[in-house]
């Protein structure tokens, strides 16, 4: 009641005075909260919408997704239906090929879909997404137009590179392209759906078909689509949650800095009331109950606004249901709602604990009473890192504690590191006045100055991590393949049709053998390869030889990196490669470099033998070419049935497995920029208020104004130097990573990506010190600060 | 009424300790006015803040501090609270008044409504308002009173919850003659009427020879009626 009484007759009439601080912890809270609360949304309905489509996303119960096609295979199928083993099968292919859209042409996998009307066709999300198209429109594939009946929006029955890379899908009537399908998919219907039954029968099928398995050849059933899932679910709460805890983090930050300078603003409050008998006790649950209303309120807003949130995320992992609310969300936003009054309430609480210890004769004399016991941050540190771990158990999964635990670790290392930085700089001597002033001022709050460089360094990385990495690592791959690939075309033609390559253009001209095989000596599993002759003329584009020698050097074949690598084979090793009766042996002269693009090309020269001189089953002609796509001619390109592939296509193609993550990364970058100007709004409003005095002192001294703002732009420009730095080395550091890890190639730092930095941590870091500024010109003179008394 | 019994107090900052007060006996009795002057930095507020319970003196075995016959035990925080309440009120040279809130709201506020009803305090807070002849100003924000006017407020609102003994850090160091000599009549009418007693830490000597019972404290030692 007491408590009551003094809310209602004291705290509540501090709002308005405090308006800006509680302002800043609103908005955090909601920010905060709307994060957090999205995610447990997000993972619920990802998983739902994968359980109710585990079979169709695997076709069947059981697929097998093989790179030839196997006659034994289909004949064993055939026979297991008719003995009753299995209910039916599909036989379907898969293509590499292009898609004509808006006069560009973009890589699509084609799958055959016997569904399908012959005019019609179904994409996949990602392929829908990027090229923005929509039900009914019009498509052109292999120079045939098509109206989209249906837009996948998971990957269904397709082959595992058509689910990464996106796909179409067509009638097989309506393929006559003039190339082998890269994958043969054979999709099996159990007939029971049993797990343990379907699972007894892949086993048996893995038994049954062992010879013909390569090892490209791959099985699933239903389980292991439901795995995948899993992890693709865990990789996408792993982002999501790094992102939020940055948030989580920094919001807590502006919060218990806000908090702490409202209890600091108040010392005087307090202790006249405590002086006036007032129970510690009461002063400080009015004060709690204060803070309470205000998180209570940001809460609220966040759960609302997580919807939103949530809708989007979904969306960018193709999962496009209109309304995620539900009863569910409803009451696991209601939980959350609860859990995270909880940790405020007890961050709160070790904060409050400065009213109890606040000692009052102390504050009437003027001594400052400590703002920040080590034992508080102490505390707050054990009280976050309970938190995260009680977050996890809500969201579901302990991949959410392992991704703040990291986000954790690199903050705190990023945030030693420029304490570190800070403080060397700031104890370089200096004879100017003013230098020397603001280093030893920078030096006392480093701790601070620190929290600044951080949140701007996040700030601006994760403004180059949504919207410039992709063409970053665009940029790195295409220079990998630039620098090792001498082509950057490549057609397939049919060997009885016209093409004839530009002349001014380099180009290289094969004759190839689509049908031809060979033996691993691993396992000795039948291999499907691509032989390939040519002619010293027309061999003008030059492999890149990584060992052994070139084509027209000694007798041989020359094989694939990737091939080689795959299959366990080095020069000299003897390869037997045959066609129907034909076979003929060759000794490996080379190994070429193909970053695996048709890493099953064997090459040779002309030299004749059994295979090069079955003139018939050369029925195709593939060119590499180096040079724009408008040089190749419109007649060329307009030869149905022939496939040109632009290796620059394979970029975007390859990016669009990073698509859902990146517009993820765009929308979370949105919002840490939005808590990186809060936290250093917040920052610099805190050095405002404590600077006030200080300022007042220094003019009272009768040092003018200017000294003031030479100090001001000195700090700032200390700590846009050291957050440029970092931003950069952070952001080389994770592309690096990325760029490595997934394309194996070293990512190319582009000097305008260095300029952004430069320009994003300097534009920010002058709107939060502008802000300073203006309090110096119109506060500095104020020297009724200078009176101890009110 | 309250005794202090072997009271000293050491302060220690860093590797220096400076004793402020060494042994000290001190009574305070009801109805009594007692005026304690002393050099600056000789532990008058020091003693008035072990007296007030605001500060806890060196720990000693012989050191004791009794209200109403009752051992003071230093380390229970509630127990302090409960005797502040009951029976003390304070008045210091800066008011400590919240500047947000207006005149009645800060005399309002230590009042426990428990113990006191609102309405009554109300009405009791308006009767001594009148009594220090600010009734028309009550619902003033205290940065538009003057300085004797803030500290007559302060007055008041030490006086709200009836206490036995009113402690005075130097209430009228901020404040011209005139105003002082309001402020010392209002205090001992104050006293008078609610039979508590008055202690009052001060550095002028002519407030200081008004006191009942005059003290110098010295070299941390006290002297009484010198």
């Amino acid at each position: 009641m007491r408590t009551l009484n003094i809310f209602t007759s004291y705290n509540l009439k501090q709002f308005k005075s405090s308006k800006i601080l509680y302002f800043f912890i609103c908005i955090s809270v909601t920010i905060a909260t709307c994060m957090a609360l999205s995610v447990p949304v997000i993972i619920n309905t990802m998983t739902t919408a994968s359980e109710k489509s585990q079979k169709r996303i695997n076709g069947a119960d059981i697929k097998i997704e093989m790179n030839y096609k196997s006659q034994n295979v289909c004949d064993k199928l055939d026979s297991l239906v008719d003995s009753g083993v299995i209910k039916n099968y599909t036989y379907k292919q898969a293509y590499n090929a292009s898609i004509h859209h808006q006069k560009n042409d973009y890589y699509i996998d084609l799958v055959t879909e016997d569904n399908l009307a012959d005019n019609e066709a179904t994409v996949s999300s990602t392929t829908a997404e990027k090229l923005n198209l929509h039900l009914k429109d019009k498509i052109s594939v292999l120079g045939e137009n098509y109206t989209i009946k249906s837009i996948d929006d998971l990957n269904f029955g397709v082959s595992s590179q058509a689910s990464q890379l996106g796909y179409v899908k067509l009638n097989s009537k309506n393929i006559s392209i003039d190339t082998k399908p890269y994958a043969h998919l054979y999709l099996i219907n159990a007939k029971s759906d049993s797990s343990s039954k379907i699972k007894s029968l892949k086993a048996q099928l893995k038994k049954d078909f062992k010879k013909d398995f390569n090892s490209n050849c791959l099985i699933s059933s239903t389980e292991d689509v439901a795995k995948e899932n899993a992890e693709k679910i865990n990789s996408t709460v792993l982002i999501i949650n790094m992102l939020n805890t940055i948030v989580f983090l920094f919001t807590l930050f502006a919060i218990i800095s806000c908090l702490n300078m409202i209890l600091s603003l108040r010392n005087k409050d307090i202790a006249a009331m405590k002086l006036s008998n007032i129970p510690s006790k009461n002063i400080k649950n009015a004060f709690l109950l204060e803070f309470f209303s205000t998180t209570t309120l940001g809460i609220i807003l966040g759960a609302i606004l997580s919807n939103k949130i949530s809708f989007l995320m979904l969306k960018y992992n193709g999962i496009t249901s209109k309304n995620t609310f539900s009863i569910n969300s409803a009451l696991t936003i209601f939980v959350g709602c609860i859990l995270f009054e909880i940790i405020y309430i007890l961050y709160g609480f070790t904060l409050a604990k400065k009213i109890k210890h606040l000692k009052p004769l102390a504050v009437i004399k003027g001594d400052e009473p400590a703002t920040f016991k080590r034992r508080h941050g102490f505390s707050m540190i054990l009280i976050t890192i309970i938190s995260m771990f009680v977050y996890s158990i809500y969201v579901g999964t302990i991949t959410a504690f392992i991704s703040s635990v990291i986000i954790f670790i690199v903050l705190l290392l990023l945030f030693v590191v420029s304490i570190l930085l800070i403080y060397i700089l700031s104890s370089i001597p200096l004879s100017w006045k003013c230098g020397n002033y603001t280093f030893k001022k920078i030096k006392s709050r480093k701790c601070s100055n620190a929290l600044v460089v951080v949140s701007l360094v996040f700030m601006s990385s994760f403004i180059l991590f949504g919207f410039r990495l992709p063409q970053g690592l665009t940029d790195s791959y295409s220079k990998g393949l630039n620098d090792t690939l001498p082509y950057n075309h490549i057609a397939f033609v049919s060997a009885k049709k016209d093409f004839n390559p530009i002349k001014k253009i380099t180009y290289s001209k094969f004759d190839v053998n689509f049908d031809c095989t060979t033996i691993d000596p691993s396992n000795n599993s039948l291999v499907p390869v691509i032989f390939a002759k040519t002619s010293e003329e027309n061999y003008g584009l030059k492999y890149k030889i990584k060992s052994g020698v070139n084509l027209f050097e000694g007798s041989g074949v020359l094989i694939s990196d990737v091939f080689a690598k795959d299959h366990n084979l080095n020069l000299r090793d003897n390869l037997t490669i045959s066609y129907n009766d034909i076979s003929a042996s060759f000794k490996i002269k080379g190994i070429y470099v193909s970053k695996n693009i048709n890493p099953t090309i064997i090459l040779s020269d002309n030299t004749s033998n059994v295979l090069t001189d079955a003139k018939e089953s050369f029925s195709k002609e593939m060119y590499l070419m180096n040079c724009d796509s408008a040089t190749i001619t419109a007649e060329a390109k307009s030869l149905k049935g022939a496939m040109f592939l632009n290796i620059s296509d394979l970029n975007d193609a390859l990016l669009s497995l990073l698509d859902g993550y990146v517009k993820m990364l765009r929308l979370l970058s949105i919002i840490c920029i939005i808590v990186a100007i809060i936290f250093g709004l917040n920052i610099c409003q805190l050095f405002s208020i404590k600077d006030g005095k200080e300022y007042a002192i220094i003019r009272g001294l009768g040092l003018t104004k200017g000294f003031l703002t030479c100090s001001n732009a000195l700090e700032l420009i200390q700590i846009d130097f050291i957050s440029s730095v970092l931003s950069i080395a952070f952001y080389y550091t994770v592309s690096t990573l990325l760029s490595t890890n997934l394309f194996k190639e070293t990512f190319v730092f582009s000097v305008f990506d260095g300029f952004l930095i430069i320009l994003l941590n300097t534009l920010i870091a002058f709107i939060i010190f502008s802000k300073r500024q203006i309090h110096i010109q119109k506060k500095s003179n104020d020297f009724t600060l200078l009176k101890d008394y009110d | 009424m309250i005794k202090l019994e072997h009271i000293s107090k050491t302060f220690k900052t860093g590797s220096t300790s400076q004793k402020v007060l060494d042994n000290v006996n001190f009574q305070i009795n009801d109805n009594d006015f007692i005026t304690i002057k002393g050099p600056s930095g000789c532990g008058k507020s020091t003693l008035l803040g072990i007296t007030s319970l605001l500060l806890s003196p060196d720990h000693d075995i012989r050191s004791a501090l009794y209200y109403d016959d009752f051992k003071v035990n230093f380390k229970k925080e509630k127990q302090l609270e409960s005797l502040r309440m009951h029976n003390i009120g304070m008045v210091f040279q800066s008011t400590n008044l919240i500047s947000s809130l207006s005149v009645l709201e800060n005399v309002l506020l230590p009042v426990d409504y428990k113990i006191i009803p609102r309405r009554d305090a109300i009405e009791k807070a308006k009767l001594l308002l009148t009594k220090v002849g600010l009734r028309e100003k009550k619902n003033f924000k205290i940065s538009l009173l003057s300085g004797g006017e803030a500290q007559r407020v302060s007055i008041v609102r030490a006086l709200m919850n009836d206490p036995k003994v009113l402690f005075c850090d130097e209430p009228t160091g901020a404040l011209d003659k005139e105003t002082s000599s309001e402020i010392l009549e209002l205090l001992l009418e104050f006293s008078k009427e609610n039979n508590s007693a008055l202690v009052i830490v001060t550095h002028d000597n002519d407030i200081w020879m008004s006191g009942k019972r005059k003290v110098i404290l010295e070299g941390g030692r006290l002297i009484e009626n010198p």
